[in-house]
């Protein structure tokens, strides 16, 4: 049954639930995983909430949290992915309106893809600070490491992104 | 950047082919970035209501609630005597309050002595710097929850914040501003310790023999 303090807290945190998603989905390769992150995130923090330790500033608090929560399941499921050659399956050559239409529509699932081909420190990196709008320096506290390890990580992998996405886009087109 | 280094910064990218590609290629990769961007599924902001609901909380009965909101804020001032953020705080105090903020640096990581762990938070970074006449080094602490705390060393005595409250007893005082708590203490070592929670802050002060 909800009360005053699952209200409060619903309310001041909800509104960052597509930063909390955005990290997951970055963290975490399946859907079900994804999801099951982002309420262990929401379950931590209001159990941090309700025992008085209310930061001042939701988002990081709760990056935070989805990141810690994150890697200590990647590190217990020591999952093994085999990179695949292409990021995504060929298409037959097409020229239908709908089939331009898919391509388009496919182009976020690309993106998110591609993201998975880089490093994790790199796609963590990107992920908090040009998907989630942190500055350097937070992603630095958040994760322990250099301001300048942050920089150099993000730019590095904006520049394979790049890379990866345009080779990407030239094999699909028709 | 400052601005004249951002001028020469920008004269040598138009001279620069090699530099104006690395540029572009960084700016390229951050707009596809961006554009993979995505909002939570609706499905996924119910189950979110649903597990937080689920978490059974009950209410505390505090006795000064009794009292009515205006008489449990006189308490709690009383209580805990912080003061509240005031205009021109002493410069080393505001760009202490800014790094903690996280809208300011201090300077290049360092290796650190202080404890790994302790009162369940990790020690996660140790960095050097200035902050107005004072060198000082900054260590960052977080716990498994996401707070932050950072205690400041310096080589001299910080200066007191406006409006700060004294801890009877001690050569230490206390103040809240802009919402962040301040811990100082001059000896044994001049120290500030920030955080959002003061139970927090007092305890890590303590458990590093800071008051």
């Amino acid at each position: 049954m909800a009360s005053e303090a699952h209200d409060g807290f619903l309310a001041a945190t909800l509104p960052a639930s597509d930063l909390v998603y955005n990290l997951a989905r970055r963290l975490m390769r399946s859907d079900e995983q994804v999801e099951d992150l982002v309420q262990e995130t929401y379950a931590k923090a209001f159990e941090a909430w309700v025992a008085g330790k209310r930061p001042r500033k939701v988002e990081p608090w709760l990056a935070t949290i989805c990141l810690n929560a994150g890697r200590s399941v990647w590190r217990k499921a020591s999952t093994r992915r085999e990179v695949p050659s292409e990021i995504l399956p060929s298409h037959e050559d097409e020229t239908t309106d709908v089939e331009r239409e898919a391509v388009a529509a496919m182009r976020q699932e690309l993106v998110h893809e591609a993201l998975w081909q880089l490093p994790e420190e790199q796609r963590i990196a990107i992920t908090l600070m040009d998907l989630d709008g942190f500055t350097a320096t937070q992603v630095a506290k958040m994760t322990g490491t250099p301001r300048g390890t942050v920089l150099t990580r993000v730019h590095r992998g904006r520049k394979k992104l790049a890379r990866l996405v345009e080779k990407e886009v030239i094999r699909l087109e028709p | 950047m400052s601005r004249r280094k951002r001028k020469r910064f920008e004269e040598h990218l138009l001279g620069c082919e090699d530099c104006w590609r690395e540029v572009a290629a960084a700016r390229a990769g951050r707009s596809i970035v961006e554009s993979g961007r995505e909002l939570s599924p609706q499905h996924l902001r119910e189950s979110i209501r649903s597990t937080v609901a689920a978490i059974p909380h009950k209410r505390k009965a505090f006795p000064y609630r009794r009292l009515g909101l205006s008489v449990a804020a006189a308490v709690v001032v009383a209580l805990f005597g912080f003061a509240t953020l005031t205009p021109d705080q002493p410069r080393e105090i505001g760009l202490a309050v800014a790094h903690f903020e996280g809208t300011a640096d201090l300077g290049p990581d360092i290796s650190s002595d202080m404890p790994v762990e302790v009162e369940g938070m990790s020690l996660v970074r140790s960095e050097a710097g200035m902050m107005g006449t004072l060198e000082v080094t900054a260590h960052t602490y977080t716990d498994e929850d996401g707070h932050t705390m950072v205690v400041y060393s310096s080589n001299e005595e910080w200066p007191r914040a406006h409006g700060a409250e004294e801890l009877s007893g001690t050569p230490s005082w206390k103040a809240e501003l802009d919402g962040t708590v301040v811990f100082c203490s001059n000896k044994p070592v001049p120290s500030l310790v920030l955080g959002d929670a003061e139970v927090d802050v007092m305890k890590l002060a303590e458990a590093l023999d800071l008051r």
